[in-house]
């Protein structure tokens, strides 16, 4: 794959893949996009084998990148608690709205790793559970449990 | 269920523009690809220099093969030849040139051990 016609790939994808990373990484940004920046090269690098979906394939590997950091160094507990926690919120028009997206923001870092996963990529980036199942290499079945249970575990610690 | 489905959905977090985040990632890409075109180079050197090894080592073979060929057997064959065998007559034939050159040879071997070692630090000085 050419390099322009890579970035032109990503163009369309930058926005959700950055967005899931940094739901995963508790609302830190700056860590999000060093996770894509690496992510995104490590796909350059492998896109002349590249051939099907390709934002489940950058998902995948954004994915991969992200268990690769946290087994490195794991998110300290500190994170969700930080100003790093709900710094993708800044953007949002109103107070009450900024609010609303910090407390998914800080409910989403305490509940397991698997599950946010799987709520992030449905809810967020509107993913079926055939492709977060590709994404996150599991069965659907699995998938669909965490998708259950992470709404369960979420229900736990947001006001509605 | 279906409370908690709509505010998650409601409430997707935003991220800042990404121009910037685009901008670092072409300079990266751009520098991938600077390091994939020196492996690449890096690659034809190192096929070029093998096969230039190569020749030169079938050149030098063939030289040496010619100078023994040429060279006149032993005028009085140790016991443990086999007169008349094309085996023995070589070995005879080397032996000769070994004596012959040994001044020349001994020296050779030196200086081509000497580049072989010299090689690798000469195409990476680091």
């Amino acid at each position: 794959m050419t390099r322009e016609r890579f970035i032109s790939e990503v163009r369309g994808c930058q926005g959700p893949l950055r967005r899931f990373l940094a739901s995963l990484c508790s609302g830190n940004t700056a860590l999000a996009d060093d996770l894509a920046q690496e992510a995104l090269v490590k796909a350059y690098v492998k896109s002349d084998a590249f051939s099907g979906n390709f934002m489940a394939w950058i998902f995948r590997i954004a994915y991969n990148c992200f268990i690769d950091h946290t087994r490195r160094t794991p998110l300290a507990s500190e994170d969700i608690e930080s100003p790093e926690a709900g710094r993708i919120t800044n953007t949002v028009a109103t107070e009450e709205a900024a609010s609303r997206r910090d407390e998914v923001q800080r409910a989403l870092a305490l509940i397991p790793e698997k599950e946010r996963t799987a709520i992030v990529l449905h809810y967020f980036e509107d993913m079926p559970a055939k492709d977060i199942a590709a994404v996150m290499r599991a069965p659907i079945g699995t998938v669909l449990y965490w998708l259950s249970s992470g709404r369960k575990h979420l229900k736990q610690h947001i006001r509605l | 269920m279906k409370e908690i489905e709509e505010f998650l959905r409601e409430n997707k977090p935003s991220v800042p523009n990404g121009e910037d985040f685009m901008i670092e990632l072409n300079a990266r890409l751009e520098a991938v690809e600077k390091i994939k075109a020196a492996v690449c180079a890096e690659r034809r050197l190192g096929r070029a220099r093998l096969l230039a090894a190569l020749l030169a080592g079938l050149a030098a073979g063939g030289l040496l093969m010619a100078l023994v060929l040429l060279s006149p057997t032993l005028p009085e064959a140790p016991g443990w030849l086999v007169k008349g065998s094309f085996w023995s007559d070589l070995l005879s034939r080397v032996i000769v040139f070994l004596k012959g050159w040994q001044m020349y040879l001994l020296p050779a071997i030196a200086l081509v051990a000497t580049a072989l070692g010299l090689a690798p630090l000469l195409s990476h000085p680091r």
